[in-house]
């Protein structure tokens, strides 16, 4: 063992592994191979199946039950751990690395109160139960919990997903390991978590000094943590370098492309679509003798069809694995856009409350909303989960009704409050498109069934009529004939959303509410779904409700913002006026908490304490509690005003606009 | 156990590129079937239960002597008579050969126990549906009814009904004078109440799901949803509900028969046949009891056999 | 917690209300004139009118419903028709001790050895020792006990001669290590059906800890694997198993029936047959409430016992 490597914090080398599915080993990694240095911080991304998780638990030795390293080494601190015994790989996980999981909520015991979990990482190193229990508590002050007396007596259950993943770094600090694997870590929290989340990790990592592994499938979150980025693609670093200049000058195919399949910032889409990546992932375990992005590439020639492609040494440490790193560059860029401006005709008034009965309690869930659509537009609905964007949704849709009072207006008729009432147009006029297909989608019916019985029930046509309608609908959303005759679970993620758009635009609708439609989906699939939805708007002058928790797609497909805070409408505006000027103090922290793709550094806004429920709001402005500009005496007893800044634009809050722009420009 | 210990997270992204291929080659009804016949268990139970299907089927007419009337004086002068070459079972209390009446036991049985299942797996999962799907007050009030029917000791009840109904001018009246047309309706009232448990919960868990929205979006009717959008979505645990309630039932005709309320005689059923004879036991003799019993056994495990493999092959 | 077993005792009393008024219009219904039944065909028209007049049957559909809801109430349910000076409970309570003596032997019998053979064929999982114990476990619970019974008096009793294959009253006057000769082979039978479905739930609650996330950062934390079942998994495996065999109380009362006609021990079944055989109603109802008291004690001790062990499911049972 050289001197070299035994300074390195990880160092993997050639890693092949396999899952053994019937007897057949099927290849998951194919010669993996980096090193994170102490202190360093390492990134590696890729879409779902490229293998980054599994190269993540490998880091410890953990697979599958059906996983097999079939080759290569892993060295930790000089350790190669492939060679390790049962009792050394304990000792090993023991000391010297840990894990932060993706799902905070299920990777702590819900039968066992956090102290004797936390107490227990201690307690195995060696300490004494007092002495572990003075290290909980120490350990619990470190990642800023503030009463860490109150969280130790506390079950998992109990606590916020953010608390939780705070008490999962605790105990994975515990043993002050020489490499901490984030698996995903902020994956499922709300942007303002995940900055919070984020932030506590780059300070404690300057502070232990422990070298990093972090797999995200976020690439702003890769860029404001890593100093270096692996690309992963079918079980292969692609490209490797320091992250600035991977993501400022990409050199492999795939890496371009998604980068380019995100909104970037001030994108949108009357300005161009968004660049897509054809086809999809190979299969897992598929044979892959040449360059693995070979089907997809767009810039592929002979050789690549021939040869595995040499390591492209560009600068010191950035290197692609690509015949023709020089020819990256003339991929094409940005695909000018067509797309029709929203009209000014409302097609849509909405004024809505919903209460909702809880053991007896009432809990407000939307308390006067009040906003409207027009024809071609689309309203971006965004807000940390728990807001109301869903129920708002809803309550649009007729699926519970509003409470009395409420008032829905669709071309200056009213609507009847839920769907069971409304007429056959009216149900037509408004459909949904979910966030996830799989639930979205009946799993027993075929594609053609599952789009002929809503052009049917919608239209009210013949058998004849709603096949040419289907064959119609088809072809707009690129779903192949052969795509009919399958069920749901025989499509990709991507053709399942599309068959799921083809059905909410079956009648013609004249709104569609778009819940999360893309956050299930990877980036490259999201980009070409994002695109077909601005394309269908524009040529049918449909109006979107889209809710999202991605200001990233929420700036590139809306027109204007609505921003909700605990079920009531915070600020609304254009998409412009929201992310170009004077914002509500809510609106600001929000902004703030995105993760940069172009490695700016943003200037973060915190928000203190959790969402309150919104069983028991808070007095006043709701947001008081939380506000980093609240004026004590005003806004925890009084109701703040909505005023309007500038045409369109609207805020709810008691300081002044003026004020309030002064405020945000001095950061 | 590191190394052996399943680790579903790190497989996820894997196993759902896995789940893709699987599904574009094969639908997923044929590679149950494939799954299935790879199962040991389920083969064994097949052929277990084919035998006695076919025994029951075939009857008197493969029996090596009559089931209801022949007495052997020539082999055996003072019955029982242990096994011999002539009856391989031995023979009964009066003479008859037991083998004959093994072979010919599965008859009532196989006729009884299975229908009373698939009754009960009718009239449960319409129970079902209905408090999953409605919810409410429906679900409330019935729930506490079902409660009440699960505490209620399925035998005990069974002895309860079928003999009160002797007397019953009720019964009779509304034609209920084949005793085993009552076993099947008192073993279907029984299970019904857990059939109805077990599909109200899976249907709790489809009702929610985004599919039933969008149906309701398009202005589906309850009728329509519930039994076009949700019935194929729960087939699986229906078709394991079966099988799992045919176990039970033929567990619980055959317990009836042998407390002597269920199937009567003549029938050579094996759980009267066994209550018939159990008094031999003290005195050795051992063969009235014992073959029957090993019919029982049989049939109950390979039914099992085949409810466990469908079992694991659905909930894969 | 309070609220929770609060909310919980109540509902088990609407409970036994229904499936005592279940059993109640069961009785009522089905039998055309009780009085006739129990007495016989050749009884004189003046005695069953006596009878009926005696026990109440010419009172009106609620009077009698009431006095069986009082009954209950007060636990005093009157006489039995058939032995009219017994009253009912005196004369259950003798044979329902015998009944519950045999479940509890099976109980201790079986509990241990189940738990472990689950715990153990979870460890080792898919492979022959786990295909072993769950074909047996399969095998056992499949089996209906009067069977396994049979089979076993045959094998144990008859051909071994390790233990007696009948009961025998003989065995009254013996010390409880005596009885254990003539108990030995109906607990068994017994403790075997058990052992099916425990050793199923234990193993398949077992698995399911080992698969979840946070048995695998226990196992990163560096724990070894017997810690990580101990402190882990173990607690969160009990649950169903608990859940499993409070029910499987329930349903022994039913599968205890069958054992003791096999053995020909003097316990419930004797008496619950013999009631339903004579149309002693008052026994017969009694007899079935009390079995279905008897199992809804055992689920409610249950569910209180995993509200304890997992605080998570005290939550969700207290919301449902």
């Amino acid at each position: 063992m050289t001197i070299t490597t035994s300074t390195l914090a990880l160092d993997i080398k050639d890693l092949e592994l396999a899952y053994v599915v019937r007897g057949i080993n099927r290849p998951v990694l194919r010669g993996v191979s980096f090193s994170i240095k102490p202190g360093e911080a390492y990134g590696l991304v890729g879409e779902s199946g490229c293998g980054k998780s599994t190269t993540a638990y490998a880091a410890l030795r953990y697979m599958p039950r059906n996983g097999v390293i079939t080759g290569g080494h892993i060295l930790v601190d000089g350790d190669d751990i492939t060679a390790m015994n049962r009792n050394q790989l304990r000792e090993f996980r023991m000391h010297k690395a840990s894990m932060v999981y993706q799902d905070p909520g299920t990777a702590l015991n819900p039968t066992l109160k956090i102290s004797k979990q936390l107490v227990e990482a201690f307690t195995i190193l060696g300490q004494s139960r007092d002495h572990a229990h003075a290290s909980a508590i120490a350990a619990l002050q470190r990642v800023q919990i503030a009463d860490p007396d109150r969280v130790m007596g506390r079950y998992p259950h109990q606590l916020s997903g953010g608390m939780l993943q705070r008490v999962v770094i605790a105990m994975a600090l515990a043993c002050d390991p020489k490499l901490l694997v984030l698996d995903e870590p902020t994956t499922g929290l709300d942007a303002t978590v995940e900055a919070e989340v984020l932030d506590l990790v780059r300070n404690l990592r300057s502070e232990t000094g422990a070298a990093i592994l972090l797999i995200a499938h976020n690439l702003g979150v890769i860029r404001s943590m890593c100093d270096r980025v692996g690309v992963m693609y079918a079980g292969k670093i692609v490209e490797e370098g320091d992250a600035s200049e991977v993501f400022d000058g990409p050199k492999h195919p795939y890496t371009v492309g998604l980068l380019r399949s995100l909104p970037r910032r001030g994108m949108h889409k009357r300005h161009a679509a968004l660049a897509t990546i054809p086809g999809s992932l190979p299969v897992l375990g598929s044979d892959l003798p040449t360059c693995v992005y070979v089907d997809r590439c767009p810039i592929v020639s002979d050789v690549c069809r021939n040869e595995v492609p040499p390591i492209a040494q560009l600068s010191s440490g950035h290197y692609t694995r690509c015949h023709h790193p020089d020819q990256v560059a003339k991929i094409d860029d940005l695909v000018p856009a067509n797309l029709r401006d929203a009209g000014d005709q409302t097609v849509l008034q909405m004024e809505v409350s919903k209460t909702f009965r809880q053991s007896g309690h009432d809990v407000p869930a939307l308390v006067g909303v009040n906003l409207s659509l027009t024809d071609g537009e689309t309203l971006g609905l965004v807000g940390e989960s728990g807001s109301g964007k869903t129920t708002l949704a809803k309550a649009i849709l007729g699926v519970h009704a509003g409470d009395a009072g409420s008032r829905l207006t669709l071309d200056q008729h009213e609507l009847a409050s839920k769907i069971t009432k409304r007429s056959t147009d009216d149900k037509r006029a408004m459909q949904i498109i979910f966030q996830n297909p799989d639930s979205a989608l009946n799993a027993s019916w075929t594609v053609r069934n599952i789009l002929q019985r809503s052009v049917r029930k919608l239209t009210g046509k013949n058998k004849i009529d709603a096949d040419a309608r289907v064959a119609i609908l088809a072809e707009h959303l690129r779903l192949s004939p052969r795509h009919l005759d399958m069920k749901p679970s025989q499509l990709s993620g991507g053709l399942k959303q599309r068959v799921a758009i083809a059905r909410a635009f079956a009648g013609d609708p004249r709104i569609v509410v778009c819940d999360e439609p893309t956050s299930a989906l990877d980036v490259s699939v999201q980009a070409a779904i994002l695109n077909l939805l601005a394309e269908l708007q524009s040529e049918q002058r449909t109006s979107y409700v889209f809710i999202s928790h991605d200001l990233g797609v929420v700036r590139y497909l809306a027109d204007r913002i609505a921003v909700m805070y605990l079920g009531r409408i915070m600020e609304v505006g254009t998409t412009d006026q929201i992310f170009g000027g004077v914002n509500h103090p809510y609106t600001e922290a929000l902004l703030s908490a995105v993760p940069n793709l172009d490695g700016a550094p943003s200037r973060r806004i915190k928000l203190a304490g959790e969402i309150p429920s919104p069983a028991n709001p808070p007095s006043g402005c709701v947001f008081h509690p939380r506000c980093p500009r609240a004026i004590a005496g005003l806004c925890e007893t009084a109701e703040p005003p909505v005023v309007e800044v500038s045409v369109g634009h609207a805020i709810r809050c008691h300081i002044p606009p003026a004020e309030l722009r002064a405020l945000q420009s001095a950061n | 156990m590191t190394d052996t210990t399943n680790l579903p997270a790190a497989g996820n992204e894997a196993s759902d590129v896995l789940q893709r291929s699987l599904t574009e080659r094969k639908t997923a009804r044929r590679e149950r079937w494939r799954l299935l016949r790879r199962r040991p268990g389920f083969i064994i139970g097949v052929v277990i239960v084919g035998i006695w299907v076919f025994c029951a089927i075939a009857g008197d007419r493969i029996t090596p002597y009559d089931p209801f009337t022949d007495r052997d004086s020539k082999y055996c002068a003072r019955p029982p008579c242990p096994p011999s070459g002539a009856h391989w079972f031995g023979t009964d209390q009066i003479g008859r050969d037991i083998m004959s009446r093994v072979m010919m036991g599965a008859r009532d049985l196989l006729l009884v126990a299975p229908t009373a299942a698939v009754l009960a797996l009718i009239t449960g999962s319409v129970l079902g549906m209905v408090m999953g799907y409605y919810r409410g007050w429906v679900d409330n009030l019935l729930s506490r009814v079902v409660e009440a029917f699960l505490a209620l000791p399925v035998v005990m009840v069974g002895i309860l009904v079928l003999t009160l109904s002797r007397s019953s001018d009720l019964l009779s009246a509304i034609s209920f004078d084949s005793r085993n047309v009552l076993i099947i309706y008192v073993v279907a009232l029984l299970f019904t109440p857990i059939v109805a448990r077990t599909v109200r919960a899976t249907v709790l868990g489809e009702r929610d799901l985004d599919y039933v929205v969008s149906a309701r979006l398009r202005g589906e009717s309850n009728l329509f949803i519930m039994t076009r959008e949700i019935l194929p979505n729960i087939t699986g645990p229906i078709v394991v509900e079966l099988t799992v309630r045919i176990g039970y039932s033929i567990f619980t005709v055959a317990t009836l028969s042998f407390l002597g309320v269920g199937i009567q005689r003549p029938s050579p059923d094996w759980g009267l046949a066994i209550a018939e004879s159990r008094d031999l036991l003290p005195a050795d003799q051992w063969w009235p009891v014992t073959f029957p019993a090993l019919a029982i056994a049989t049939l109950v495990v390979a039914v099992n056999l085949i409810a466990d493999s469908i079992q694991t092959v659905y909930e894969r | 917690m309070a609220r929770y077993i609060v909310r919980r005792v109540l509902l088990s009393i609407v409970t036994l209300w229904l499936l005592a008024t279940i059993v109640f219009l069961m009785t009522w219904v089905l039998p055309s004139d009780p009085a006739r039944l129990i007495l016989g065909a050749q009884a004189p028209e003046q005695s069953v009118a006596a009878f009926r007049l005696r026990v109440g049957l010419d009172d009106s559909f609620f009077a009698q419903y009431f006095r069986l809801i009082k009954g209950l109430v007060t636990f005093d349910f009157g006489h039995s028709w058939k032995y009219e000076t017994y009253e009912v409970w005196d004369y259950l309570r003798t044979p329902l001790a015998k009944t519950s003596k045999l479940a509890i032997i099976a109980m201790i019998i079986t509990a241990p050895i189940s738990i472990l053979a689950g715990l153990i064929a979870a460890k080792f999982r898919d492979r022959k020792l786990d295909r072993g114990i769950v074909l047996v476990g399969l095998a056992a619970s499949s089996i209906p006990e009067f069977v396994t019974g049979a089979l076993l008096a045959v094998v144990f009793g008859l051909k071994l001669e390790w233990f007696e294959p009948v009961y025998s009253t003989e065995a009254e006057k013996l010390s409880l290590w005596g009885q254990l000769s003539y108990l030995m082979l109906p607990a068994l039978a017994l403790a075997l059906a058990y052992f099916g479905y425990i050793a199923r739930m234990m193993r398949a609650g077992t698995i399911r800890a080992l698969d979840s996330d946070y048995v695998r950062t226990a196992t990163m934390k560096g724990l070894s694997s017997t810690q990580v079942m101990s402190r882990h998994v173990l607690r969160n495996a009990a649950a169903p198993t608990i859940t499993v065999m409070s029910v499987q109380i329930g349903y022994l009362v039913s599968g205890i029936i069958g054992v003791e006609l096999v053995f020909n021990y003097p316990g419930f079944s004797r008496v619950l047959l013999d009631a339903a055989i004579d149309g002693d109603l008052p026994v017969l109802q009694v007899a079935v409430i009390v079995s279905a008291l008897i199992y809804m004690v055992a689920t409610l001790m249950a569910d209180l016992l995993i509200a304890w062990l997992n605080p998570r499911a005290r939550l969700e049972l207290g919301a449902s």
